[in-house]
Order: C-alpha cells, then structure tokens, then sequence
C-alpha cells in the first residue's frame, strides 16, 4: 500500500487540506494503522503545543502597557506626530486590556475605563462595572487649534456635555470638528483614598 | 484589549521576554503613528498581527542569534507531567523549547496557525508570503514537533 507523504499527513491533523485533499487522506486513513497513527502523532504534538504555551504574565503584561503609556505619551508631547485623538485612541485601547488585568487584591485606580471612538453612529459595545463614580482628569483631546495650512487637520472638541446613565458610570460625550467622529469618555470610579489624593491614570 | 494579543505573539516568535516587550512597544508606537488608516475595528488586528511579524522580525535581525541556550533550559520530559500542575516558568521553558527547533519561518508560520489559530490567509497575509508557503512552513513544522514530543515523551518517561 501506498502511504501518504507525512507532509500531507500534517496538513490533514491541522485540517488545512483541501475538500476533495482531505477526502483523499480520510479514506487512505480509515485503512492504513501507520498512517493513521502518524495523524495522531501530528495532531497530539499540535495540541500539546497549544496547551503547554502559557499567556503572558500579569506583571509582564502590567509593565508593557506602562511603557506604551509612557512611550505614547512622550510622542504625544513632542508634537511631531498626527495628534492628540489618534494617541488618546492608542492609550484607550491599552487602558481597556490594563484595567481588565488589574489584580483583583490591587487597589482601585481614578482613571478614564475606557476611550472609545464611535464612527458613524458606532457606540462603544463593553461598559467596565465601576463601584462609585467621580470627574476624571482632563481628558486627551485638546483644545481646537488652528488648523494646519497642508497635510493632516487635527480634530478638535466642539461640544462636551454629560450623559447619564442608569446605575451605570456617567459618560462624557465629546462633539468634534470632525462630524464623523464622537469620543465617548466612560469614567470609571476610584478608591476614596485615591481620590482624595488626586491620583489619576 | 490588543494588548496581550500583541503580547503573547511577540513572546512566541522571539522566545525572549524582554525583546517581546520591545517589540510590543513598537507596535503600538506604530498604530499611534498609523491609527488614522483605520476605518473599522475589524481591519485592526490582521494588521496588528502583520506588525508584529514585521517588528520581531527586524529584533531577530539585529539581536541574532535568537536564543540563546542558556536562555532555554531543556525540559525533562514532556509527557511525565501534567501541563496543569506546571507552573507558567515551566510551561515557558518547555514551550521555548520546543519552539526553538523550528526555524524562524517555520516557527512564524506555525505560532500563528497552531497557536494564535489564524486561517492560513491570514497567516499568509501576516507573514507576506503565499499560502502555499505557509502550507509548506506548517507541514514541515509539525512534522518536527511530532518527532520532538515522541522523542522527549520517550527519553524522560
């Protein structure tokens, strides 16, 4: 009998065959014990693999999302790049994945939950479960500037106003020159002492 | 919410904590930089997975050799223990040894189709490279894991 290359075999355990390849193989390994054996082989190593690979640790992933922070914000500064609403998008996309690795025994922090860039009518789908509720800081997006003569015209906040929301945390809701673009501000809450610290993010 | 994504990929593809951090750095320094090309949600993580190959790629570049040995204690035996009652530095070491076998490419190819379970377009799209390439890279990468598992399961049982 005829086997089937182990490269074919691979392929197959992965299920990256083909219809009428993976018909091929099945049928060749509903009676042939070797190569059926190798196809489990195959699909036992790839399985191992992906249980024995552990995700990131919490103090590593803690500790890149500071360095974003960190390294976003000093770009933000230095003014040299596209502008305030792009870095406050970046920094709201790592605020999210932070505060949902926070441990659970680590002291609450007053910080924005979550910045979410709602485009034509898209509205930010996950609201974080806060315990009380207080103003944050400044957020991100600047004051309006002059717009620049050439290139990239930065956006800049016409309106804010409040929305309350049912038991839920209050959301600043930020009008911009650009009408295809609203940021919603979620603010989340903070421990007592922390607040009266004027700690934020 | 990318963020472990980014993360853990990085992880995988260079098997150093430390350059995966540098990497994962970059790549959200460069969505800063890009962040106006995006109209949807749905467009971001392909590219975010596109980057990431991109920039553990030039790190492996410039920080050759990849891994040092010493860096990758062997494990005993893959098949005496549980992978639950492993703690994470085991399962790292196990895991970046294992991953140190494969070359880069076959590494590449199969941390984002074996491990990350993209399709293999996507992985071709991440990687810039065919999908018959990728079919290539994954065949021969498994065919390479199933020997060290059999030979490691074998050796310290």
């Amino acid at each position: 009998m005829k086997h089937i290359s182990e490269s074919q075999l691979a392929l197959y355990a992965g299920d990256d065959l083909t219809g009428a390849e993976r018909e091929v193989v099945a049928q060749h390994i509903s009676v042939c014990g070797e190569c059926r054996k190798s196809v489990e082989r195959l699909s036992a190593a790839v399985g191992w693999m992906k249980r024995i690979s552990p995700e990131p640790s919490e103090s590593n992933l803690l500790h890149v999302q500071r360095r974003i922070y960190e390294a976003v914000e000093r770009k933000q500064h230095a003014g040299k790049t596209m502008g305030a609403l792009a870095a406050a998008a970046v920094l709201a996309i790592v605020a999210f994945a932070y505060l949902h690795h926070v441990p659970a025994n680590a002291p609450a922090r007053q910080q924005p939950a979550a910045v979410s860039i709602a485009r034509s009518g898209t509205v930010a789908k996950q609201l974080p479960q806060v315990a009380s509720k207080s103003l944050p800081r400044a957020p991100l997006v600047r004051t309006q500037r002059k717009p620049k003569k050439h290139g990239f015209v930065r956006p800049g906040v016409t309106e804010m106003s409040v929305v309350a929301q049912n038991g839920g945390p209050p959301v600043i809701r930020m009008k911009t020159t650009d009408p295809n673009v609203v940021i919603l501000w979620i603010v989340s809450g903070g421990s007592e002492q922390e607040k009266n610290d004027g700690k934020g993010l | 919410m990318h963020t472990p994504t980014v993360l853990r990929t990085a992880q995988r593809l260079l098997l150093n904590e430390a350059d995966a951090q540098d990497a994962t750095q970059e790549v959200f320094l460069k969505l800063y930089r890009s962040f106006s090309k995006f109209n949807q949600e749905r467009e971001l993580l392909p590219w975010l997975y596109r980057i990431t190959a991109n920039v553990c790629h030039d790190l492996r570049r410039k920080r050759k050799p990849v891994v040092a040995m010493e860096q990758i204690a062997e494990p005993a035996a893959t098949g005496c223990s549980p992978e639950e009652e492993m703690s994470r530095a085991e399962r790292w070491k196990v895991m970046t040894a294992a991953l140190a076998i494969l070359s880069e490419r076959e590494r590449d190819a199969i941390v984002l189709r074996d491990l990350e379970s993209l399709s293999t377009r996507e992985v071709a799209n991440a990687l810039g490279i065919t999908e018959g390439t990728v079919r290539s890279q994954i065949s021969t990468g498994r065919a390479k894991l199933k020997e060290y598992v059999m030979r490691k399961g074998r050796s310290g049982a």
